[in-house]
């Protein structure tokens, strides 16, 4: 067959180079060589060289028209966003939430449209994200959303160019459990962090379960490597979540659950865990950092319960821009440059970190128990506290109160203003 | 990270959505209005840890007085969020709400005997 084709390519040919037959015989000679090359690849079937190119176009025409349609999600999402925080009756509101889910499920379709063709879903933002936040961010874009329930989760993040696809990574999984659970049961989130400084997220549902054959079967799957194949086309979340899991080195594997029901636990590697330092879930730590100061200030002398709070408002604002919120906002009330030190030192970290915000996992369990005197131990001991230091810091302490005072004025003369404005309006 | 330069993408929109947030409730127990002022009774540092950031948040901030408004828009969530968390708060007994001069307008007898007492007054 291959020799008859070749023998026919080769006739072709010689009837090229034939001057006097060319112009008789170049539209069969067209339609000889079509056919020919038509022949040639039934016979080798097809090209190895050709089919992962002509795959290639189409991942990126459709991860390109996913993203089309991204960019109309957000801003539809964002618009809904906008009439969300004006709507003031709970009927119009309600129906708002359904669209809003509406756009956020199909957000995350077109998201793991790009995930399967290879491409990076995008929109990732440089911030990290609290876990919790990453755990609702993929609670939002599922279908039974309301019977999700958060458990225990440490106040810890996700690096910001993982947060979003961890997030994506649980929505899979979410929607898995509260699918084969009964409507009425609650599907359970918690996370802890292991002695590694990895973090261990479970997803608990209380459904029938799966047989063992089947949930070993399904493992293999979730540990081997991402490719396409007909399976994928079934469990399109499972595709997803393989994809994802070997983007960021996670591990997924799902387990019987007591009772009854299963268990997925999906575990972070220690370097996509950071510190929490998102502004929204970063309230507490905020707040806790804070707290100290209300007595200090409430003690000094002319500072009235109205200027107080005022204060705290303005620092509490002012940290949701830094990164190291809760230094930021505790470096004016620390009283001792011992402390100042400490606080120096234990920043040292998070700043020196090269691009990409990573920590130890000793210093993230430090974090994990709440031992900031653990650190001003830890930096006593280890600094012994040269003589400059302590001078430079109580210098730099002086100043930032220099400033405080400067900005306490300011917004009590701005409060001032504020009343004068107000009794003239009334006037 | 690999960023391809065809495919940035604007993300302007939040991923967590405010639904997810109230469990989807948009409705409060108590009427709840812009105006309206919270406190909490008894601060426990315990019940503060357990709470999610934002009802957490909103605990934290009434340890003084607060309206609905201020907290709003101090916290930067939208104010058919906070009403949800307040009032789920309040079926707690975490905090207190503060009656208000509208809280009332409901009340016919009342609006009926400063009706009586009005009338007397001008005759």
């Amino acid at each position: 067959m291959v020799s008859r084709v070749w023998d026919m390519l080769e006739r072709s040919r010689r009837s090229l180079r034939d001057g006097a037959a060319r112009q008789r015989l170049e539209g069969s000679t067209r339609q000889l060589l079509q056919r020919s090359r038509d022949t040639v690849a039934q016979i080798i079937g097809p090209a190895p060289s050709r089919e992962p190119s002509s795959q290639d176009v189409l991942a990126g025409v459709c991860s390109s028209v996913a993203l089309r349609d991204l960019n109309l999600v957000d801003s539809l999402l964002e618009q809904l966003e906008q009439m969300e925080s004006e709507e003031d009756d709970p009927e119009s509101l309600d129906r708002l939430y359904r669209l809003d889910h509406l756009a956020t499920r199909l957000r995350r379709n077109g998201e793991n449209l790009r995930v399967l063709a290879g491409r990076d879903a995008g929109g990732t933002k440089p911030e990290t994200a609290s876990l919790v936040d990453v755990i609702r961010a993929g609670m939002s874009s599922i279908e039974h959303y309301s019977r999700v329930e958060i458990g225990r989760v440490p106040e810890l993040g996700v690096v910001g160019f993982a947060a979003d696809d961890v997030s994506r990574l649980l929505a899979e999984l979410l929607d898995n459990a509260t699918a084969h659970s009964p409507p009425n049961s609650s599907v359970t989130v918690s996370a802890h962090l292991t002695e590694q400084g990895s973090m261990m997220v479970r997803v608990e549902d209380a459904g029938i379960g799966l047989p063992a054959a089947r949930l070993s079967a399904l493992n293999e799957r979730l540990a081997s490597a991402p490719v396409l194949d007909r399976d994928a086309v079934r469990h399109m979340g499972l595709a997803v979540v393989r994809r994802l899991s070997s983007r960021h080195g996670i591990r997924v594997w799902l387990a019987r659950r007591a009772p009854h029901g299963t268990t997925a636990s999906v575990l972070l590697p220690d370097s996509l865990v950071h510190e929490n330092v998102s502004p929204r879930g970063g309230s507490q730590r905020r707040s806790e950092t804070v707290e100290p100061a209300i007595p200090d200030m409430r003690s000094s002398p002319g500072s009235g319960e109205s200027s107080t709070s005022v204060g705290v408002e303005h620092r509490s604002s002012g940290t949701e821009s830094g990164l190291d919120a809760p230094s930021v906002a505790a470096e004016p009330v620390w009283p001792s440059e011992e402390q100042a030190a400490a606080q120096r030192n234990h920043q040292q970290p998070a700043t020196t970190a090269n691009g990409l915000p990573r920590r130890v996992s000793r210093s993230l369990k430090e974090s994990a128990s709440g031992g900031r005197g653990q650190a001003a131990a830890a930096s006593t001991s280890e600094g012994d506290g040269t003589e400059r230091d302590i001078r430079e810091s109580h210098q730099r302490l002086l100043a930032d109160l220099g400033d405080f005072t400067a900005g306490e004025q300011e917004a009590r003369q701005g409060q001032h203003n504020d009343n004068d404005d107000a009794e003239r309006s009334q006037q | 990270m690999v960023t391809n330069s065809q495919t940035q993408r604007e993300n302007r929109s939040s991923r967590v959505r405010p639904y997810a947030l109230t469990h989807g409730r948009t409705r409060t127990r108590y009427p709840l209005l812009v105006e309206t002022m919270i406190s909490v009774p008894d601060y426990d540092t315990e019940f503060s840890r357990k709470l999610l950031p934002e009802s957490r948040a909103v605990y934290e901030h009434a340890r003084s007085p607060v309206s609905l408004a201020e907290l709003s828009a101090s916290l930067d969530i939208s104010l058919g969020v906070i009403r949800v968390l307040v009032s789920d708060l309040a079926t707690e007994g975490a905090i207190v709400i503060h009656p208000t001069g509208q809280a009332y307008s409901y009340d016919h007898n009342i609006l009926e005997r400063i009706l009586d007492g009005l009338n007397k007054l001008s005759a």
